[in-house]
């Protein structure tokens, strides 16, 4: 059996079943639609036409429009506290094995020049370069401590003041308890 | 009676070769593929129980008045819950929460969307804005009207000619008769 199409439609018929099919249609002038399809046929087969074309039409669309702007807007903001805190988390870490690093090394220092000896100046400034260097390596995951003097920072850099305080911690401020252990 | 088998046979190889335009149908009547599903059943088992009656000639449209009568009790005992109030399209299921049965009838293939978009690139300009914003940003028409700065008659008028020109085109011909 063919798929015969018993009557065709007129363009106002079309028109009026895309509206039906939207839902456009008060309830009344609804009802009354149905009321005459029961009667003609031609309208019957305009809801199918319309009913398949923007069917058709609206499962082409493409994806960008699926998405409401606001859930988007939550989602990048999301996304960017989340790459902020892991910024910040991989910041920190970096920096606290800086300062090990510096104290360390100012420790090898005061064990070869004696216990008795404060940390001397260019070792300070030192490992002040050190730490302002790896502070101006944002997002790096590992703290290379044999950095060359080029990756030095500008000067646009805040480096905070506990940072500071930390390179140069004196001798006497540090090593006074261990001194009194030995 | 042979009569009477010969007709259910009819019946039965009409509710098979126009099975795709009565889903379509009780779709856009019911805007829910659940109960356009439901609809469509009732219209098999309601058509076969009344087969001796039909008249080949017309078996077409005393089918989908079958459907027509099988929706608008479906509807009676909805319509107070408020789903009856969206686009045909609106109703229809996504890809991924698309179930098996869904997906035989409702999902689109990539060649689909292609065939689609390809006959929207020939309407002009203005019939394919109107189409876009009507259909895929759910805009209504009288906001069309006033974004284009066009009256609402002449948006009406646009809609309506890109719906005739869209279901002329080979693509979407393609499209209704493969299957």
């Amino acid at each position: 059996m063919t798929n015969q199409t018993e009557a065709t439609f007129t363009e106002e018929q079309l028109l009026l079943a895309f509206r039906y099919v939207a839902a456009e249609l008060p309830t009344d002038e609804a009802e009354e639609f149905e009321q005459q399809m029961l009667t003609q046929q031609s309208l019957c087969e305009a809801v199918v036409q319309a009913s398949s074309l923007s069917s058709l039409i609206a499962s082409s669309t493409p994806q960008l429009t699926v998405q409401h702007p606001k859930v988007q807007l939550d989602v990048a903001a999301k996304t960017s506290v989340v790459k902020s805190s892991r910024k910040s988390r991989s910041l920190l870490m970096t920096v606290i094995s800086a300062c090990l690093c510096v104290l360390m090394l100012s420790a090898i220092n005061r064990t070869d020049k004696g216990p008795a000896s404060a940390v001397s100046q260019t070792s300070e400034n030192d490992d002040a370069e050190l730490l302002m260097s790896v502070w101006a390596n944002e997002g790096e995951e590992s703290v290379e401590p044999s950095l060359d003097e080029s990756e030095l920072l500008s000067d646009e850099l805040d480096v905070p003041d506990w940072l500071l305080a930390a390179v140069t911690i004196s001798s006497s401020e540090y090593f006074a308890d261990e001194g009194a252990e030995l | 009676m042979p009569h009477d088998a010969e007709n259910r046979r009819l019946v039965e190889q009409a509710c098979v070769d126009f099975e795709r335009d009565l889903r379509a149908f009780l779709l856009g009547v019911l805007r829910d593929t659940h109960l356009a599903d439901e609809a469509l059943q009732k219209t098999v088992i309601k058509g076969l129980g009344a087969a001796d009656s039909v008249n080949p000639e017309t078996v077409r449209g005393w089918l989908f008045k079958i459907a027509l009568n099988e929706a608008r009790e479906l509807k009676r005992g909805i319509s107070r819950q408020g789903r009856l109030k969206k686009a045909v399209w609106e109703s229809l299921p996504t890809g991924a929460g698309m179930e098996e049965h869904d997906a035989a009838f409702y999902a689109v293939t990539n060649e689909q969307k292609l065939a689609v978009q390809q006959a929207m690139s020939r309407l002009s300009e203005d019939f394919r804005q109107v189409v876009t914003r009507r259909i895929q940003k759910g805009q209504t028409f009288a906001k069309i009207a006033e974004d284009m700065n066009r009256p609402l008659g002449t948006v009406l008028t646009w809609m309506r000619r890109a719906l005739i020109e869209l279901g002329e085109m080979a693509e979407i011909r393609n499209l209704s008769n493969t299957e």
